[in-house]
């Protein structure tokens, strides 16, 4: 039971920083699978039945262009950033930077504890 | 081959997805089966042609089913023939990595929706050959088809592969899902209460017409009472069927809202819950209950309890069937007020056993109604000459329509009463203490 409700909190967890991976992988331009690996690589691995949906979904909003073209005697589609993505990736970096240092300081417990103690004062 | 959505064409991709028929071999079979097919359809439309403007009635029957018959009997062979023909070939030409790929990629495409499977099934060409390339390099050699599969099973079969690039994958959205379940529990709510009042009527009215006609009321049996909940379930079905029917439609509207554009003053007072009684009704009605059940269990000692003509009335033949009944039903409403005043927090079981009592209220007062016996009888020891002869049938008829007009009164009182109970059920009860406790914590 804790197993499976840690797991459906993980995926919920992954699920917006996803997001945000793709776009600032694709700040280079990559291919389907070169893209899944370098996610990977990074620790975010992602299945290709999640990844694949997801680029269509982006590139439908406008996010991320697309091309095919042929490598290695073979067609690839190749995505990478939109400018209007650009703009939306670096807004969603600043929310995410601002995020991180809100949790962090949740977590550190630090403010709290300096407020109660000013309270006290 | 062209993904079609025709029955034929489902069926060939289920044999194709579940590797019945080997890949090299499958355009064969498909043709085979169609050949087949249509050569029933076509001998059986010819012979009925022929036959037809000649014989009619018996005679045309007995050809068009001798016709079906060999009909049948050569397509089963020609069927049998195909299929050994795809297992000798299946046998002599195991599948190779690259059909397996083929294969599935094409069991994708039959799921995928319809505007661009092309451009799907190339993406993930790239990307399972891709991956494939990875694994050989590991490997220093090309894969088995084991290998192959294994990767190709990682994937996900081909229907949820297919389903990730489909549009919408949920009959009821978040967004809506709350008011539906609202108005799906409101609804059935509503269609048992409105089913139970009138599947309980109709009997009633049977019996006036019964009455009128100085016939036997008619008994309830036990096939009457399974058709009475099998009806009662296929009505509460047809209810959730609408109502999801319903929202499934509103939700597949683009921009559609449930929410609507409300404002807090356009919020109606339907989520709060109903005004408790006050206690002291509940106090009443606990003493009172007590005292009626004494009175109920005196009675057959103490006839003075219905009145100056309990001296002449004795319990009849149903008064022993009832009694226990009757019993717990007092019991049953004293507990409930006993609940109401000790622990009126306890929202849902008090509802629910009002709700209980209500319907038990009414199943015995309708037990009372259908019941042959006498409740009380007369005793004519005890009666005058003169009104001997009257009385009895004063008696039967007060309790036909004595009995009768208290059912009614009691059924529509509990469906106005029940009313404001069924949307208290509605409400959690940790809604109600949030609703209470706007005072900030100190």
């Amino acid at each position: 039971m804790n197993a499976e409700l840690f797991e459906n909190l993980r995926l919920e967890l992954r699920r917006g920083c996803l997001i945000l991976a793709v776009l600032a992988e694709l700040r280079t331009e990559r291919y389907g699978y070169v893209l899944r690996k370098s996610l990977a690589d990074c620790g975010m691995a992602i299945d290709e039945n999640t990844l694949y949906p997801l680029l269509r979904r982006l590139e439908t909003q406008g996010l991320l262009v697309s091309e095919w073209r042929e490598e290695e005697k073979r067609n690839k589609r190749f995505y990478r950033l939109s400018p209007e993505g650009g703009v939306i990736l670096s807004r969603l970096l600043e929310e995410w930077t601002g995020i991180n240092r809100s949790l962090n300081r949740i977590i550190e417990g630090e403010p709290s504890m300096e407020r109660n103690h000013e309270a006290h004062q | 081959m062209k993904p079609t959505n025709s029955l034929l064409a489902r069926y060939l991709r289920f044999v194709e997805s579940r590797d019945w028929v080997a890949a090299e071999a499958f355009p064969v079979f498909a043709r085979g089966l169609r050949a087949v097919l249509w050569t029933l359809a076509v001998v059986f439309a010819v012979t009925y042609a022929l036959a037809g403007p000649i014989v009619r009635g018996e005679a045309l029957r007995a050809i068009l089913l001798v016709t079906l018959g060999w009909t049948l009997w050569w397509c089963v062979w020609a069927a049998g023939l195909v299929a050994l023909f795809t297992l000798i070939f299946r046998l002599a030409r195991p599948a190779t990595p690259g059909k397996l790929t083929g294969k599935y990629l094409d069991a994708i495409g039959g799921y995928l929706p319809p505007d661009q499977p092309e451009d799907i099934l190339a993406e993930l060409a790239a990307d399972i050959r891709s991956e494939m390339e990875d694994r050989e390099a590991e490997l220093g050699r090309p894969l088995t088809a084991e290998e192959v599969e294994t990767i190709l099973k990682r994937h996900g079969h081909p229907m949820l592969v297919a389903g990730r690039y489909l549009p919408r994958q949920y009959l009821i959205g978040p967004s809506t899902f709350p008011f539906y379940w609202f108005t799906l529990k409101t609804a059935l709510w509503i269609a048992a209460l409105v089913y139970v009042v009138v599947a309980v009527s109709v009997p009633f009215v049977r019996g006036m017409v019964q009455a009128a006609a100085n016939a036997a009321p008619g008994e309830v049996t036990v096939a009457g009472a399974w058709s009475f909940l099998l009806i009662g379930a296929l009505v509460l079905l047809a209810v959730f069927g609408a109502v999801t029917a319903v929202f499934a439609a509103l939700e597949s509207i683009p921009g559609f809202s449930p929410a609507g554009n409300w404002t807090v003053k356009s919020l109606s007072s339907a989520a709060r819950p109903p005004r408790a009684k006050p206690r002291w009704e509940w106090m009443v009605g606990f003493v009172a209950t007590g005292l009626f059940a004494g009175c109920w269990l005196a009675m057959p000692d103490f006839p003075w309890n219905l009145g100056p003509a309990g001296r002449y009335l004795m319990p009849g033949a149903a008064w022993a069937s009832i009694r226990l009944a009757m019993i717990l039903l007092l019991l049953a409403a004293m507990v409930e007020a006993g609940v109401q005043l000790a622990r009126p927090q306890w929202t849902r079981f008090c509802t629910a056993v009002h709700v209980a009592l209500r319907a038990a209220g009414l199943a015995f007062l309708g037990f009372l109604f259908h019941s042959s016996d006498s409740l009380v009888v007369v005793n004519l020891a005890r009666v005058p000459a003169a009104d001997a002869h009257r009385l009895p049938q004063i008696i039967v008829e007060c309790t036909f329509y004595g009995s009768l007009m208290a059912l009614l009164i009691a059924g529509m009182t509990d469906l106005v009463q029940c009313l404001p109970y069924l949307r208290r059920w509605f409400l959690r009860p940790d809604r109600e203490r949030k609703g209470t406790s706007h005072q900030p914590a100190s």
